[in-house]
C-alpha cells in the first residue's frame, strides 16, 4: 500500500499522509462493490420516472384518505389492543424458548461443538424465514386468528434474541465462572448463578428490541389472516375504504411509538 | 542469608499417613504448554493440613498454573498430585467436582458477579455441595444458607453489607467477600492467586490478615502466591519459590529476608 504526497510542516519534517491510497485489490473491491450496486438498481427496477409519475396518485390517495374516519374506531381498538397483547405473548414465549436454545448455542459454555452447531442452525432457521411465512404456516396449522400470529411472533422472536442472548453470555467475564469451576460448582449452576446474571443487560435490552420488533411485526401478520389490526388495514384497503385505512396507519403508527418509547424509558431504569 | 534450594534430585519423601484430610502432595510434577518449552519440572513437596504457604516466582515461572495443576484445571506433562491423598489425575469427572467441592478459590480480579448482591455471592460458593437454584439467589436460598453466608461475612467483616451489590463494593471489600465465598463451604484448602496484587497497599495488608486469621482459625490448608515478598515473609508459615523451571526454594518463612528472595527474580 502507498501513500500520497507527503505534506512539509514549517520544521521541515515530513508529516504523515492525510490519505493512503488504497491497494489494488481493495480498489477492486470497491469496483465490484459498485457494480453489484448497479446490477441491483437494474433488477428492482428503480425508476426516478416512475416515483415523478406517482406523485399525482399517491396525493389522489390522501387526499380520499383525509380526514381519517373514526366511524370504526371501537372496533379498529379493540384491532388494536389484540394486536398489542399477541405481540406481548408472542415476545414473552419467544423469550422463554430462546433461552435454552441460546445456553445450548453459546460456544464454551455448557454444550460441546456439535451440540452448537445444532442449536446454532436452529435459531438461524427460525430468524431467517420470514414472520409472514411462519404466520402462513400456523394459519394452516391452528387455523386463522391471533394465535397463529402469536406463535408466528414467537418463532420469529426465538430466532432473534436466541442469537443475541447467546452472543451476550459468550461475551460476559469468564473469571466468576473459573472461580466458581475451580471450587467444584456445576456447569449448569455457573450458567445460572454468574453468566446469565451478567447478561441480563444485554437479555434486557434484546427482549424490548424484540417487543418493538414483535408490535410492527403483529400489524403485517393480520394481512395474512393471521389476527391484529393488519386485518381490518388489508379489508379497508381492499374495499378503497382510504379514511378508515389511514385511522389504522395512524393507530399502527401511535402503538409503535408509545411501545419505542415505553422501550426507551424501561432500558434506561432497568439497565441504568 | 541461606536459601533452602530444593531441586528435582531432593524428592522429599511421601510418607502414608493415617489421614491426609487437608495434605498436598505433588511430586515430580511438570507442565508444558503446548509446543512451549517446559514452564516447569521435577516440582515437588508436601504441605501438612492447616499449612499457610506462599508461592514466589517471577511472572511466567507457573506459580498460577502450579495452582491450577493442584485443582485438576491444568494436566501435567508428568508427575502426580494428590490432595487430602487422592490422586487428582485419576479422578473421575464427579469426583473430581467433590474433591474441588472442599477447596475454596481466590483470584486476584475477586471474580464476584458484579450484578448481584454480596450475600448471593457468597451464597455461590456453597453450590459444590448444594447444587440448583437455592444458592444462585439469596431471595431464593433456605434460611440455614443465608446463615451461614453471613456466618462467613462476619468472619470478614463485612455482615452489614450483604444486601449491597457487588459492582458497589471497593477492590478490598470486593476481595473480602471473594474470601467470604471461599470460606462458606467449609473448605479444607484455599488457594489465593494473588489476592493483594491489585489492592493498594494498606486493602492488601487488610486482606492477607483475614486470609490468615481464618485459615489458621478453622486449621485450613492455605496456598497463595504472590509477588509481595514482605507479605510472603509476615503471612506464610513456609515458602516456595519457582526460579528457571524448578522448585527452588522450600524453606520456613522466619528463615528467609527479603533481600535473599529477590534472587528468584533475577
Amino acid at each position: 500500500m502507498t501513500s500520497t504526497t507527503d505534506t512539509t510542516a514549517r520544521s521541515g519534517r515530513p508529516l504523515p499522509p492525510r490519505f493512503v491510497r488504497p491497494s489494488i485489490s481493495t480498489f477492486l473491491g470497491y469496483l465490484v462493490g459498485l457494480a453489484v450496486l448497479v446490477w441491483s438498481i437494474q433488477g428492482s427496477g428503480w425508476s426516478t420516472t416512475a416515483m415523478l409519475d406517482g406523485v399525482p396518485a399517491l396525493m389522489d390517495f390522501l387526499s380520499r384518505a383525509w380526514p381519517p374516519s373514526l366511524t370504526r374506531i371501537e372496533t379498529l381498538s379493540q384491532a388494536l389492543v389484540q394486536t398489542f397483547q399477541m405481540a406481548i405473548v408472542g415476545t414473552v414465549a419467544g423469550v422463554v424458548l430462546s433461552v435454552p436454545l441460546a445456553i445450548l448455542a453459546a460456544r464454551g459454555l455448557l454444550a460441546g461443538r456439535i451440540v452448537n452447531g445444532l442449536a446454532r442452525a436452529v435459531i438461524a432457521f427460525f430468524r431467517t424465514v420470514p414472520d409472514l411465512v411462519w404466520a402462513l404456516i400456523f394459519v394452516i396449522a391452528v387455523g386463522l386468528g391471533p394465535f397463529a400470529g402469536t406463535l408466528a411472533i414467537a418463532v420469529d422472536t426465538a430466532g432473534f434474541c436466541g442469537r443475541f442472548f447467546a452472543e451476550a453470555m459468550e461475551d460476559t467475564d469468564k473469571g466468576p465462572v473459573e472461580s466458581l469451576r475451580a471450587q467444584g460448582v456445576r456447569r449448569l449452576d455457573t450458567i445460572f448463578c454468574a453468566v446469565i446474571p451478567a447478561a441480563m443487560p444485554a437479555f434486557i435490552t434484546t427482549t424490548l428490541f424484540a417487543l418493538e420488533k414483535s408490535t410492527r411485526s403483529s400489524v403485517i401478520l393480520g394481512l395474512v389472516g393471521a389476527g391484529g389490526i393488519g386485518l381490518e388495514l388489508k379489508v379497508a384497503m381492499d374495499m378503497f375504504d382510504y379514511p378508515t385505512a389511514a385511522t389504522v396507519i395512524l393507530m399502527v403508527f401511535g402503538l409503535v411509538m408509545l411501545v419505542e418509547q415505553a422501550g426507551s424509558w424501561a432500558r434506561g431504569r432497568i439497565i441504568g | 542469608m541461606t536459601l533452602t534450594l530444593v531441586h528435582g534430585a531432593e524428592t522429599p519423601k511421601l510418607a502414608a499417613r493415617s489421614t491426609a484430610e487437608g495434605q498436598i502432595s505433588v511430586r515430580d510434577l511438570a507442565v508444558r504448554h503446548g509446543s512451549n518449552p517446559v514452564v516447569f519440572s521435577e516440582v515437588s513437596f508436601h504441605i501438612e493440613r492447616g499449612e499457610t504457604v506462599a508461592l514466589i516466582g517471577a511472572n511466567g515461572a507457573g506459580k498460577s498454573t502450579l495452582l491450577k495443576c493442584c485443582l485438576g484445571l491444568m494436566a501435567p506433562a508428568n508427575g502426580e498430585v494428590r490432595m487430602s491423598g487422592q490422586p487428582i489425575g485419576g479422578l473421575g469427572t464427579g469426583a473430581l467436582r467433590r474433591l474441588r467441592g472442599t477447596v475454596g478459590f481466590v483470584a486476584q480480579k475477586h471474580n464476584l458477579v458484579s450484578r448481584l448482591s454480596v450475600l448471593s455471592n457468597v451464597l455461590h460458593g456453597t453450590l459444590a455441595a448444594n447444587p440448583g437454584p437455592g444458592a444462585w439467589l439469596h431471595a431464593l436460598a433456605s434460611a440455614t444458607q443465608r446463615e451461614r453466608a453471613m456466618e462467613a461475612l462476619e468472619r470478614v467483616g463485612l455482615a452489614h453489607l450483604a444486601l449491597k451489590r457487588a459492582d458497589q463494593l471497593s477492590g478490598g471489600q470486593s476481595q473480602r467477600v471473594a474470601i467470604a465465598r471461599a470460606l462458606v463451604g467449609g473448605p479444607r484448602f484455599i488457594f489465593a492467586d494473588e489476592p493483594a496484587a491489585s489492592l493498594d497497599p494498606a486493602a492488601g495488608e487488610e486482606v492477607m490478615q483475614v486470609f490468615v486469621r481464618v485459615a489458621r482459625d478453622t486449621r485450613t490448608t492455605l496456598v497463595f502466591t504472590t509477588h509481595n515478598l514482605d507479605h510472603a515473609l509476615t503471612y506464610a508459615e513456609r515458602v516456595l519459590g519457582l526460579c528457571e523451571r524448578r522448585l527452588a526454594l522450600d524453606a520456613p518463612a522466619n528463615s528467609l529476608q527479603t533481600g535473599g528472595l529477590r534472587d528468584l527474580y533475577n
